[in-house]
């Protein structure tokens, strides 16, 4: 085979040549069509959903005749386009409302919390006193421990012993103290600091609380925003704490809690909920849209650890 | 050692003069530890009041009889031997389901895995997909579950339209949120969600192990296989142990998705560990915070002994 191409003429060769360079891409092009495909199912669910959220939901007889998403017409690639589904969720459902909630809430638990993990990572990291290992470790094992062991009692604790039941501050409070995990996956970013940072600083007569403000914090400022991000995501996203603290007060709802509130049982209002989704799930998009190397980051860092 | 320094500082005056670097030294090493004391002193006193004090409680609790309006009354076992006796109470059902939820977990190791391998092999585009896999993983459970209602959807949902143009004819009694097939409904759409993080995961292990491994493998005459068991899989254990650890954990405890995707309607077929407890909080069945939180010991203690496991069989085939 050798010899034979080295013999025919160059013209041959070149064709020999993209030949079997074709066939050794063959199985890399497979790979593309595949994971393309695969990709392309994977949008599937939010492009049906977009589509769906601009829809009627019900056929319209009068003037021009339009299809409802429960007709045998009815096709969600190409169709009548309304924008009564989101002008229903502003007007009969509070998504506004929700929103602001949402993002109150979150405000403290989002920085004072990173803070205080910050604080306490750093202490763990880069200081030594007695008992340090372990407190650090009996932390760590919390981290393990599973939520719905202390989902009661929490609740019993909040309800009856501060009387916080229908506030929103069993959602700000705790929150606020800072949590195990981001201080365990920030301390690993101080661990990385060189000794002589700490030496230089205390030589020029800055004490521990200067160091952490002015030389630890700002140099760790890709891993604080990551831990922002995570956080803000996680609160955004949370269900089942606003669920048992402020469900039942109206005015309190969060947005994923006035997203649930739209009735979803009987004649399904497919169009609504899918408006519904689309508008929650916008403020995800565009953080992961501006910031994706945070939330990657994010998930590999806490996949590495131990 | 560290505390006779620490004494000799404080008693300072008394002492015979100590040399003056040696008590510089040893104020520096007391103004480290108040500061470490400091610096974690918010942390420990939220873990204090919001975990470690629930956590107190939780045990007490459990062996009581309490409706949070007339003091707690100790009833022993009670709560144990009702949750392993009733004929009413649906938590062991809901175990057994969270049980048959899990399988979703080995399964979607595997997939990533096999979109992580496929994605190592390619160098342009790689970024711009595992970006696409890992939305869902982002996602508010509620707006997800909400789409995949609507996907599952008899007659109008696209899953339908779908399997009837390949050339299924669904029944009018068949629907994919129906007693026989919703638990593989949810298993399903887990797998669609949570594709993205265990295909980071692995993407970056795989990516880790050494090219050269493999080469001097192919020299011995090695196969895909040999390869895989001995080279591919040795690697990514400690992720792929991560991943198993973190996913039973975390389908055991899964509660939004069932809750929304049956409009709270919580039936038999259902039914979910986490549901159930929350239920008692409404007040639906009754004020039995006891009983509540006997059920999240339980279920708590239940995944504690199963990670045991799992970490202690790991030392057999996890290799860091």
């Amino acid at each position: 085979m050798q010899t034979e191409i080295s013999a025919a003429t160059p013209a041959a060769r070149q064709k020999v040549d993209k030949k079997q360079r074709f066939k050794r891409m063959l199985p890399k092009i497979a790979l593309y069509v595949i994971l393309i495909f695969l990709a392309i199912l994977w949008l599937v669910p939010f492009l049906f959903a977009l589509s769906t959220s601009f829809a009627y939901q019900f056929n319209v007889n009068g003037g021009e005749p339009v299809v409802g998403i429960y007709h045998k017409d009815y096709n969600w690639l190409w169709h009548t386009v309304t924008f009564d589904n989101y002008a229903k969720l502003f007007s009969e459902y509070n998504i506004l409302g929700g929103f602001l909630n949402t993002i109150l809430y979150m405000l403290a638990p989002l920085f004072v919390g990173v803070f205080t993990s910050a604080m306490a990572a750093y202490a763990f990291a880069r200081l030594r006193f007695p008992g340090r290992d372990a407190i650090f470790f009996v932390l760590l094992a919390t981290i393990l421990l599973p939520g719905v062991i202390t989902m009661i009692p929490s609740y019993i604790l909040f309800a009856n012993f501060y009387h916080w039941t229908n506030t929103p501050l069993p959602l700000i409070i705790p929150g606020c103290f800072g949590s195990a995990m981001t201080m365990f996956l920030i301390r690993q970013y101080f661990l990385g600091f060189p000794k002589e940072l700490e030496e230089a600083a205390q030589i020029d007569g800055m004490g521990w609380w200067g160091i952490f403000l002015r030389i630890a914090l700002p140099l760790s400022l890709p891993v604080l925003i990551t831990q922002v991000i995570l956080s803000f995501n996680g609160i955004y996203n949370d269900y089942l704490g606003p669920l048992l603290y402020v469900g039942t007060v109206t005015e309190l709802r969060t947005l994923q809690l006035v997203l649930k509130s739209i009735p979803t049982i009987g004649n399904t209002p497919y169009p609504l909920m899918m408006a519904g989704a689309v508008i929650a799930l916008i403020p995800t998009f565009i953080l992961y849209c501006a910031a994706q190397k945070f939330f990657t980051e994010g998930i590999v860092l806490s996949g590495i650890k131990e | 050692m560290q505390t006779t320094a620490e004494v000799v500082t404080l008693g300072e005056g008394a002492e015979t003069a100590p040399s003056p670097k040696k008590n510089k030294m040893n104020r520096r090493r007391r103004n480290e530890c108040i500061w470490g004391y400091v610096f974690i002193a918010p942390l420990c006193i939220g873990f204090l009041l919001f975990t470690a004090f629930p956590l107190v409680l939780s045990i007490g609790y459990s062996f009581t009889e309490y409706d949070l309006f007339s003091p707690p009354k100790f009833i022993g076992f009670g709560n144990f031997i009702e949750i392993f006796s009733s004929n009413t109470d649906w938590f062991l059902r809901s175990l057994l389901n969270a049980l048959v939820f899990t399988i979703g977990v080995p399964l979607g190791a595997l997939l990533s895995l096999v979109v992580a391998a496929m994605l190592v092999n390619i160098s342009r585009g790689s970024t711009a997909l595992r970006m696409i896999f890992y939305i869902p993983t982002i996602c508010g459970s509620v707006a997800l579950t909400f789409i995949w209602q609507w996907m599952f959807a008899s007659h109008y949902g696209i899953l339908w339209e779908f399997l009837e143009n390949l050339g299924f004819h669904l029944t009018d009694d068949f629907g994919f949120l129906d007693e026989e097939h919703f638990m593989a409904s949810m298993i399903f759409m887990g797998l669609w969600a949570g594709l993205g993080g265990g295909l980071l995961l692995f993407y970056s292990s795989l990516q880790s192990i050494s090219r050269d491994l493999y080469d001097a493998a192919a020299l011995d005459g090695a196969g895909p296989l040999t390869k895989f068991r001995a080279i591919t899989l040795p690697g990514i254990s400690p992720v792929l142990f991560y991943i198993l650890l973190t996913g039973v954990v975390g389908s055991f405890q899964a509660f939004t998705q069932f809750q929304v995707m049956t409009g709270d309607i919580i039936s038999e077929h259902t039914v979910m560990p986490v549901w159930w407890i929350y239920r008692y909080i409404t007040g639906e069945w009754g004020y039995r915070y006891g009983f509540a939180s006997a059920m999240g010991l339980l279920l708590g203690l239940i995944l504690i002994i199963v990670s045991a496991i799992q970490f202690i069989a790991s030392k057999y085939w996890v290799k860091y």
